[in-house]
């Protein structure tokens, strides 16, 4: 790999927001290919953060400084890619369930999730069952992630599979849950696909569902 | 039988001793509120009504303690965040107040007796003591630890963002912080409580050198002035604190709360010698599992923790609302069944 983007991956991981934009510059300066930056500098750089996330090497705080190191490499790529046919993992419809207003989980699973290559729908916090099902229609994910922060609000996981269920895509998508209260035991035996502990741990379940399909 | 009085099983156990048997005391909230038949924002806006449920769930399971807490955002709402109320759930804050320096500067230490719901807060903990509190320990939110306060007022993830672009903003917010608590602190121990509970759910994602820097500081503060008050206190996290349990009870506190994710076996090892350990029965195994699943699950943690005294049994966090009532009651018999002292490992 050319010291440039292996640069750009080592101001990634060290959150530096500044750097990273202007290396991705040097980087399309020198002709580097703007899909090469974005996977074997950008994203490289994230995997290896959600790695040393998940070894609990480093903390969220260290994370966020990283995605946005990443984000502000991506804002400089985005023009140059646009046309580009860029490698998506996959498309993952992404929300804290109804009554549940805490997005800091979610928007790590998020920052993670774009940084191994899904394109993310985010929609928010407090989102209905039915809003979920919208989402599904519209942009026909691979996936949905649900997370809740409370233990009075993770049995709302399981009323918006039921809607799913109800409204008969339930079987187009696979069902992740997270948040602090939820377990992979909650996950069962509510019927979801998968449970993943952090944020780094989703990227890689989301990438395994997505292959075994 | 018990012979004890539940006010001095806790009092013991905070001391490090050993009381007749392992004191029970999950910290029910929107449970509380539930098993009293009210909706969340009838429990939480009313000092009558929190006080009422407070003791009805402690009176309904045979608790030790009583645990008076409105939410978590009420301090932020005195200093002026606006707060969404869902009509049967926790009330949360609309968004952050502070942005900028300028923001910053305006931002008041409120007033107890004043501002927001602090005097219902305040109100409630008279209720209680003068109702239980001869009987039952009385446990007081004031609520969030410093450095959650400051999360709440500028945001998590600006707060997360400012420890690496300008610690010195997020220190200057943490001494405002850190005064609202004291003072509201003084408000609650005036009622004559017995504990403070100060929560730091986000605690458990920052890394031990950071918490070092922008909590524990400002917690250790706000406890010793409760301490000279003769008031103890509590410290909640949620999630995995194994990181950080010493630094947990370098503050000064007298109890730590934590989540399941922790070892309590490995918390009693590293800092049962130096504080009350309060938990950690799986709150998801409360709410889903059976009471067969609950007494085995509490069965473990009075063996792992109890020998020696300074424990409290309870759930690793505050259990939901539709707990079935025969979950808690096992919860509390397990106490009664297999936390008789004297206790060996």
């Amino acid at each position: 790999m050319s010291d440039t983007l292996k640069q750009l991956t080592e101001a990634v991981i060290a959150g530096n927001a500044t750097l990273a934009g202007k290396i991705t510059e040097q980087a399309l300066a020198e002709g580097i290919a703007p899909t090469k930056v974005l996977t074997d500098g950008l994203i490289a750089g994230m995997s290896v953060v959600g790695v040393r996330f998940k070894a609990e090497e480093i903390f969220v705080p260290e994370v966020l400084i990283a995605a946005r190191a990443m984000k502000t490499g991506v804002e400089i790529l985005r023009p140059r890619l646009a046309g580009e046919a860029v490698p998506m993992a996959g498309t993952i419809v992404l929300g804290t369930v109804q009554g549940d207003l805490h997005d800091i989980g979610k928007n790590l699973v998020a920052m993670m999730m774009e940084g191994v290559g899904f394109k993310v729908i985010d929609l928010g916090v407090n989102v209905a069952p039915e809003r979920f099902v919208e989402a599904i229609n519209e942009h026909e994910p691979d996936l949905v992630g649900m997370s809740a922060l409370l233990t009075t609000t993770m049995p709302m996981m399981k009323e918006t599979l039921e809607a799913f269920k109800a409204a008969g895509v339930r079987g187009r998508v696979k069902v992740v849950v997270g948040g602090a209260p939820v377990n992979e035991n909650f996950a069962r035996q509510i019927g979801a696909d998968g449970y993943a502990p952090d944020a780094g741990s989703a990227a890689d379940l989301a990438k395994a569902l997505v292959v075994t399909g | 039988m018990d012979k004890m009085r539940p006010v001095e099983r806790i009092k013991l156990a905070v001391e490090h001793k050993q009381p007749d048997r392992v004191p029970v005391f999950p910290v029910c909230v929107a449970h509380a509120a539930k098993n009293y038949g009210i909706t969340y924002r009838d429990y939480c806006t009313s000092a009558e009504n929190l006080a009422r449920a407070a003791i009805h769930c402690s009176r309904t399971y045979g608790l030790d303690g009583v645990f008076v807490q409105a939410c978590g955002w009420q301090e932020a709402e005195a200093m002026g965040v606006e707060l969404y109320y869902p009509e049967d759930n926790a009330p949360s804050g609309k968004a952050p107040i502070v942005k900028t320096r300028e923001e910053l500067k305006k931002l008041r230490v409120p007033d107890p007796l004043k501002d927001g719901r602090m005097p219902m807060v305040v109100k409630a903990n008279e209720l209680v003591v003068k109702e239980v509190g001869h009987e039952l320990y009385v446990k007081s939110q004031i609520d969030q630890a410093p450095f959650a306060l400051a999360c709440e007022l500028v945001g998590f993830e600006q707060a997360f963002l400012l420890m690496y672009d300008d610690p010195s903003f997020l220190h200057e917010l943490l001494e405002i912080c850190t005064e609202t608590q004291i003072r509201y602190g003084k408000a609650i121990a005036s009622t004559g409580v017995h504990n403070v509970f100060m929560g730091e759910a986000i605690a458990s994602q920052i890394s031990p050198a950071q918490y070092k820097e922008f909590s524990l500081p400002y917690n250790r503060r706000v406890i010793d002035a409760m301490h000279e008050l003769g008031v103890t206190v509590t410290l909640h996290t949620c999630g995995n604190s194994s990181y950080i349990l010493e630094l947990m009870a370098d503050t000064g506190a007298d109890i730590i709360e934590f989540d399941s994710m922790v070892d309590i076996a490995e918390a009693k090892r590293r800092v049962g010698d130096r504080v009350c350990l309060q938990g950690n029965v799986d709150t998801g195994l409360v709410l889903q599992g059976t009471p067969d699943e609950v007494e085995a699950a509490a069965k473990d943690c009075i063996e792992k923790a109890a020998s020696g005294g300074g424990f409290i049994l309870a759930c690793g966090c505050e259990p939901a609302p539709n707990t079935p009532q025969a979950n808690l009651h096992a919860l509390v018999a397990a106490a009664k069944k297999y936390g008789r002292y004297p206790i060996t490992q």
